[in-house]
């Protein structure tokens, strides 16, 4: 009667866990190819031509004007068949396909290129790079600031569940999260400039000419109000739900049967409850990381940090559409990207996922 | 080792404060989830808990574990009071009394494998320290859980196995510590009926070859027929009738435990019984009933039953009821 006859039992096999992979970074690739497509064809739907608002001054003359049409590639149809999108203006089916807007947007992504500014003739990857680690910068220290505080704030939250300390973090998260991040920077802005602290910008001018050392303080000062308006503001999504997460845990079977085993309260949280707890936060976590790209556009505004938000703004503002056109790939990308890592990370958290 | 007794249970209470005194009360109130209980487990004996959901059989599971602490009355362990004891000693009694729960979809953690599982209570107790020795001790008890090959499971998760190997599996994690006491809350109920024979066979077989202790929990009279030496039944947090299985079963005495079992389909199409229907809820457990706890749905309540409290009377030298109507 002992006899647990293991049928239906297959040995687990690698296999499997690379034909999962497999199978995540197929589909980002091909959401991504999607991206790509949608991302050229809505800014050619979109009204208000950008090569008419360029040329729209009446003393320009008709040969001045064909020459910047022909040096942005508008004078070429958008797609075969179609010469314009708006208004639609129906072209030659026959065209080389490779003289097509389209496939020039193409090969120039392959190599790398995407495109000029209307705005200011520079190379929008150039653009983009450039706003792209400022961003980085400033939005991964107080992503990492706000991942570390908010796990940490509700671990100690749920593991103090219902007495003072519970209800004085979760007071914390609630305010937190429900600040207005505009007020919230001006308020940190105003606080700042008592105590001596760079209002805005990323450096003092001419700091470049200084050794290493001095640059990278002074870029770590301009840093800090925003920063700290960052943190506090996601910090509270991030203790809210690690304390959320942590309590269903915590109340489950399992971590009553290690009570039961003799386990003591550190082995459990540390052993059985914080693995479990983390799933939910790997997904936010993920979800942020993609979106840290696109930058904070009110911090960076209230703060007039250079990063890829305060482009974006910039570019709508202007009708810039191919720095715009640009920074939605790049976004696009990123969370795609995190995504995937997510999708990764969770075969390592939580077994069950590889053999779905 | 001399001890007659595996675990004595001495008129045990455990009561959950309910409410504070505040605007709407005066008084304190309190859920009498376990209202006084004497038990005795001997050496290799199986009792069979037997009550409805509510009726405090795994609240007197939970505080015979030390998971929760007794409000009154004692526990003694092989003689020895452990009910209210320092962390350090019930560390070292928890290695003696193991628990087996009820759900084995939930009582297994999903990110750690079988091997991880059965592996960890050597450890917390710093037992089998020596690599080898602690494998040869999980691949026993897996087996002694009747998961064999043992080797092939070690390396799964709880999600590859079905929900009668995971059981096994949390029977193997209780196993492996040699305790002399096995609490089994309701270890079968969450399984189909076909795997339910096969977990009660895989723990009387324990109990033969190892003599572990077993208290048996359950709200289903059915399956405890072929294995349980006695048989408690409880009703609102008591001991109402107690009894060898034979006993019990056959001749019961406390009107309640009469309607639990005219209850049972009897695989006979001639045979008719009289079905005893119990009218009404179970009382509240905060405001308990006067008298004889079970007086408002039992069917032969006397005027004395809202008066008096029954204790446990002597049917026979190993059956006790708690019902007024024996004293006649």
């Amino acid at each position: 009667m002992n006899s647990a006859s293991p049928v239906g039992l297959e040995r687990i096999v690698p296999l499997n866990r690379y034909r999962y992979l497999l199978n995540k970074v197929g589909w980002s690739v091909f959401t991504i190819l999607f991206v790509l497509v949608l991302n050229f064809f809505l800014f050619r739907v979109l009204p208000g031509d950008p090569a008419r608002a360029l040329t729209k001054d009446p003393r320009m003359k008709e040969a001045a004007r064909e020459a910047l049409r022909v040096r942005f590639g508008l004078d070429k149809p958008v797609i075969n068949c179609f010469d314009s999108l708006t208004p639609i203006k129906l072209g030659d089916c026959g065209v080389n396909p490779l003289e097509t807007q389209f496939f020039i947007y193409i090969k120039n992504l392959l190599q790398g290129e995407l495109g000029i500014s209307y705005k200011t003739n520079r190379a929008v990857s150039e653009i983009l790079v450039e706003r792209l680690w400022n961003t980085i910068l400033l939005i991964g220290a107080g992503q990492i600031l706000s991942i570390f505080v908010g796990i940490a704030l509700g671990v100690l939250a749920a593991w103090k569940a219902r007495t003072a300390i519970d209800y004085g973090a979760l007071f914390t998260g609630l305010v937190a999260w429900s600040l207005p991040t505009f007020w919230l920077g001006i308020i940190i802005l105003f606080w700042g400039s008592s105590h001596g602290f760079p209002i805005g910008g990323k450096a003092t001018p001419g700091i470049g000419a200084y050794p290493f050392l001095q640059q990278a303080g002074d870029i770590a000062r301009h840093m800090f109000l925003p920063t700290l308006a960052y943190t506090i503001v996601f910090m509270g999504e991030y203790l809210l739900v690690m304390r959320s997460s942590l309590l269903d845990v915590l109340a489950e079977d399992y971590i009553l049967t290690a009570k039961a085993k003799g386990l003591s309260a550190f082995q459990i949280l540390k052993d059985h409850a914080l693995k479990n707890a983390m799933l939910p936060i790997v997904t936010i976590i993920a979800i942020n990381l993609g979106f840290t790209v696109a930058g904070a556009i009110q911090i960076e505004a209230v703060f007039s940090w250079p990063g890829l938000g305060g482009a974006i703004f910039e570019a709508v503002e202007s009708r810039d559409y191919p720095v715009l056109q640009g920074a939605f790939l790049l976004i696009a990308v990123s969370v795609i990207l995190a995504n995937l890592i997510a999708d990764l990370t969770y075969t390592y958290l939580d077994p069950r996922v590889q053999s779905e | 080792m001399t001890q007659e007794y595996a675990l004595e249970i001495r008129n045990l209470k455990k009561y959950f404060r309910a409410g504070r005194p505040g605007w709407f009360s005066r008084f304190e109130k309190y859920i009498h989830a376990v209202d006084g209980v004497d038990l005795q487990l001997r050496r290799g004996e199986v009792v069979a808990l037997v009550g409805e959901s509510g009726c405090g059989k795994s609240t007197l599971a939970l505080t015979l574990m030390l998971l929760e602490e007794a409000t009154e009355g004692n526990i003694l362990f092989e003689g020895r009071d452990i009910t209210h004891i320092s962390a350090r000693e019930r560390k070292a009694i928890r290695q003696r009394i193991q628990m087996v729960f009820q759900d084995p979809y939930e009582s297994l953690n999903p990110t750690q494998t079988i091997e991880e599982i059965v592996t960890e209570p050597l450890i917390v107790h710093g037992l089998a320290l020596d690599g080898n020795e602690r494998r040869q001790r999980v691949l026993r008890a897996l087996e002694d859980a009747g998961l064999k090959p043992a080797e092939d499971y070690l390396h799964r998760y709880p999600h590859q196995l079905s929900g009668g190997q995971r059981q096994r599996v949390v029977i193997a994690g209780a196993l492996v510590l040699e305790p002399h006491i096995l609490l089994a809350d309701e270890p079968v109920s969450m399984l189909d009926v076909s795997i339910r024979a096969e977990i009660i066979n895989l723990l009387a077989d324990l109990r033969r070859t190892r003599g572990i202790s077993v208290i048996f929990i359950t709200h289903d009279l059915g399956t405890i027929g072929y294995f349980a030496d006695r048989v408690a039944v409880m009703y609102l947090g008591r001991i109402v009738e107690i009894g060898t299985m034979r006993e019990v079963l056959k001749k019961p005495k406390h009107p309640y435990t009469q309607a639990l079992l005219s209850v049972i389909p009897v695989p006979n199409p001639r045979m008719r019984k009289k079905r005893v229907i119990l009218q009404g809820e179970t009382p509240n457990p905060i405001d308990l009933p006067s008298g004889c706890r079970f007086h408002p749905r039992c069917p032969m309540a006397l005027e004395v039953c809202r008066q008096s409290d029954p204790a446990l009377l002597k049917v026979t030298e190993t059956h006790h009821a708690a019902c007024l109507l024996l004293v006649k």
